[in-house]
């Protein structure tokens, strides 16, 4: 399964799922399909995503999944 | 241009429509097959009364919601998960209409050998219209049942 973090980035800069489908070219609710991890975009759409946030793709996407902010910051705290 | 998929419908609603557009059909068909046609107006009724039903169906489906034309629409006007969707959807339709058509197939033949019994025009032609609807809905019906419902759009649109 590709772990994503288009939910929190999307969330970050305040903006709808309509927006970033418009964005992107593609359905309002593929961006939610993409969100919860039920499909994994295409290589293309990948790149249109990392570069609609200005993020690398692996910054974005991840085999593993990504870990909470609470293990974040309690590894930034050791 | 994307076709979107709008949720008027909830998936309980979507579901039951086609259950009762099929369901309808298939009964009115062994309504008036078995009784041997329309011998008197209460059967009649009731037949007429259930090909209302698929319409009605039918019409809920693909007036209401946009899989029709998600099932239908040239690959331009989708986005690569709607592709992906339709694909599968029309994968599991020719698996579906194959084994339909083989079992019939084969139970015709064996019947036909075994008993003598021979298919008689009026199952014939409600077999015909029967495969007609199911053909011809059934990758829209697909993506109407195995659609997973999604959040709404905008009540989570920003966190």
């Amino acid at each position: 399964m590709l772990h994503n973090r288009i939910a929190v980035l999307r969330a970050e800069r305040g903006i709808s799922r309509r927006d970033l489908a418009e964005a992107l070219g593609i359905n309002p609710q593929t961006v939610g399909y993409l969100e919860r991890g039920d499909y994994g975009p295409s290589l293309e759409l990948g790149l249109r995503i990392a570069a609609y946030f200005e993020a690398p793709v692996d910054f974005i996407f991840a085999l593993q999944p990504f870990p909470g902010l609470a293990a974040q910051f309690s590894q930034k705290g050791n | 241009m994307v076709v979107t998929h709008e949720r008027r419908l909830s998936a309980g609603t979507r579901k039951i429509a086609v259950v009762v557009m099929y369901g309808a059909y298939a009964a009115a068909a062994g309504l008036w097959a078995g009784a041997g046609g329309l011998t008197s107006i209460p059967l009649a009724a009731s037949v007429v009364a259930l090909f209302a039903l698929v319409f009605a169906a039918l019409g809920i489906l693909f007036r209401g919601t946009r899989y029709w034309k998600w099932g239908n629409a040239p690959d331009i006007c989708l986005d690569e998960f709607q592709i992906a969707s339709r694909n599968a959807a029309y994968k599991s339709a020719y698996v579906i209409v194959s084994v339909l058509a083989l079992t019939a197939l084969f139970a015709e033949r064996i019947l036909h050998d075994t008993t003598a019994w021979s298919i008689d025009d009026r199952a014939r032609d409600l077999i015909f219209w029967g495969w007609f609807l199911l053909v011809l809905t059934l990758p829209a019906a697909i993506l109407v049942w195995t659609e997973k419902p999604v959040d709404d759009d905008e009540t989570d649109a920003r966190l």
